[in-house]
């Protein structure tokens, strides 16, 4: 214990100085790694289309099949769907129920509001264009499915023409009744993966499932989203490996300031009979208490520093990332150690003794 | 091998590389040092007495030659039984005293005793501490005492475990006169009180009266 308190003791500002390298590099090394990883998720969004998915799975959906699905590795988001096949004109499009729970579509309205009974409808920029429709016309829809009569739907919204804005008519579940059989509205799993699955490894997980599912590819943009993730993870992993480095560069510079200082010491002490792996372990514990520092000052300040930057991270998932990487974070500071320490403790006593060491 | 001596050093040879060129710092030595006995190693600077201590104790490796001491060859052992050897038979004065700073005077002398696993490392260390004149002084930290005051400390880590060689490295070379002869008489008698034997290397011949033998070095060589 008094060996540790010599070690810690004899160098105050420069154990400081350790401190606070390895409190501004850990936050860096999270701060840094979780905006690009926000970054590359945003482009990657920004880089889809209006049908942000992957996947198009139909089947008949119970808790037991949706969990199991949303358990895959890989999977960034799901959602159930209600659509059907319709014409309009010479049109073959999809109307599609809007959606009641969490949706990766972009519904923004340009005009009107969204449709709230089983006769309204929304429908997009390009067809309220194309055929020059308004709020409050009223257009038939007729189903691709059934050889029904047309059914009279009253626009109540126009959806906005922005690049990524849904193209596809939206109404009611109940609106959609009214053209097929409620039996006939089978809801689609609309899946979105995460950018850096493996497309054709998740399909065979999603056929490995069974159930009769029908799978189907609709990731026409997913190479690009995976190939920009693929770059940006390396860039990460860049980064991190630069932080990485400079960390346990300026921390075996400052051991070894340390240590060179106290050399003729420990020289001293090895000649009196002091093992090499008692001058060995109250360094180790400097360092393992110097990332406990780090790590307890990095879990109270890194939450708002990230707020004031601007990080959309929430707290959790950012303490998360913290409490992952301090694990690397120790094993390089201890690698440091361990490495000047040996340059001490395997140098001959005589050696340490001259002062031009 | 003989019991009776303390230490035996016999064919040492040690040779340095300045650069390219090999420098012989000892050529083909043979010493002895017995229990009880003070040696005092003179001679000029760069004559090889240090590195003749330092491979004495256990420190640096010979190319050539053997070191017995109580009759076990000291280089046959590894590492870890070298350092145990070392803090069960050794007790070293240097010439900076290198006490630990963050340590009082009482715990710097406790150091051998805990090495050893004493049962009153504190009782031990005060004692001696008493007997060198640092009685009242224990708790203080060497940078609150003088340098005669830390060598005294430095002298009382040494012969608290009374080991069986002190080897001293220029004790007085960082002291003044009156402090000198001081330190110089306390090593005498302790070695005296313990039965140890001590090989003292020092430039000054001023205390050539205080040593049962005097062995001179030049060149790497004894005269």
């Amino acid at each position: 214990m008094r060996l540790f308190q010599w070690n810690m003791l004899r160098s105050r500002v420069q154990l400081v100085i350790m401190a606070l390298a390895v409190l501004g590099s850990l936050s860096s090394y999270v701060l840094l790694g979780t905006a690009l990883s926000e970054m590359s998720v945003q482009v990657m969004d920004a880089m889809r289309s209006e049908w942000p998915y992957d996947f198009e799975v139909q089947g008949w959906f119970d808790q037991d099949l949706e969990h199991q699905i949303t358990t895959l590795p890989g999977l960034n988001h799901i959602e159930i769907v209600t659509m059907t096949d319709i014409f309009f004109y010479s049109e073959s499009l999809r109307l599609l129920a809007i959606p009641e729970q969490e949706t990766a579509l972009v519904m923004e309205l340009q005009e009107g509001t969204m449709a709230s009974t089983a006769d309204e409808i929304v429908i997009p920029a390009a067809l309220a264009q194309g055929y020059g429709i308004r709020v409050g016309d009223v257009i038939s829809i007729q189903s691709s499915k059934t050889v029904n009569q047309p059914v009279p739907f009253t626009v109540s919204g126009i959806l906005s023409g922005k690049t990524g804005v849904l193209l596809h008519p939206l109404s009611s579940y109940e609106g959609l009744s009214r053209l097929v059989t409620a039996d006939r509205l089978t809801p689609s799993a609309l899946l979105q993966l995460d950018g850096r699955t493996n497309l054709i490894s998740f399909q065979k997980k999603l056929e490995n499932i069974g159930r009769g599912l029908a799978i189907k590819a609709i990731a026409e943009e997913y190479s690009d989203a995976q190939a920009n993730l693929t770059l940006s993870d390396s860039l990460v992993t860049g980064l991190r490996g630069l932080i990485l480095a400079i960390t346990a560069l300026s921390l075996a510079v400052l051991l070894y300031m340390t240590q060179r200082s106290g050399s003729y010491q420990v020289g001293v002490l090895r000649a009196i009979g002091l093992p090499r792996p008692w001058l060995l372990l109250p360094a180790f514990m400097q360092t393992l208490l110097i990332f406990i520092f780090g790590y307890g000052t990095a879990y109270l300040s890194l939450p708002a520093i990230a707020t004031a930057i601007g990080l959309e991270s929430n707290r959790a998932a950012l303490l998360q990332h913290l409490s992952a990487d301090i694990w690397i974070f120790l094993g390089v500071g201890l690698f440091s150690t361990l490495v000047v320490q040996i340059q001490f403790l395997f140098t001959s006593v005589p050696r340490l003794f001259k002062e031009a060491w | 091998m003989e019991q009776a001596n303390a230490v035996m050093g016999k064919g040492i040879s040690r040779t340095f590389l300045m650069g390219e060129t090999p420098v012989r710092a000892l050529h083909q030595i043979n010493i002895t040092v017995d229990a009880g006995e003070l040696v005092m190693l003179l001679g000029p600077s760069g004559s090889g007495k240090t590195t003749l201590l330092h491979t004495l104790s256990g420190l640096e490796k010979p190319d050539q030659g053997e070191v017995w001491v109580d009759g076990v060859s000291i280089y046959t052992l590894n590492d870890w039984k070298l350092s145990k050897f070392r803090s069960q038979c050794f007790g070293f004065v240097f010439q900076s005293f290198n006490l630990l700073p963050t340590l009082s005077a009482l715990e710097n002398v406790q150091i051998p005793l805990r090495l050893l696993g004493s049962k009153q490392p504190v009782k031990q260390a005060t004692e001696i501490l008493t007997r060198v004149g640092l009685g009242e002084r224990i708790h203080h930290k060497p940078g609150q005492l003088s340098g005669g005051e830390q060598q005294r400390v430095a002298v009382a880590r040494a012969l608290v475990a009374k080991p069986r060689i002190v080897f001293a490295d220029e004790p007085t070379g960082n002291l003044d006169s009156h402090t000198s002869h001081e330190i110089m008489a306390l090593i005498r008698e302790l070695v005296s009180e313990n039965n140890s034997a001590c090989l003292m290397v020092t430039h000054n011949q001023e205390f050539s009266s205080l040593a049962d033998r005097i062995l001179h070095m030049r060149d790497g060589e004894l005269l």
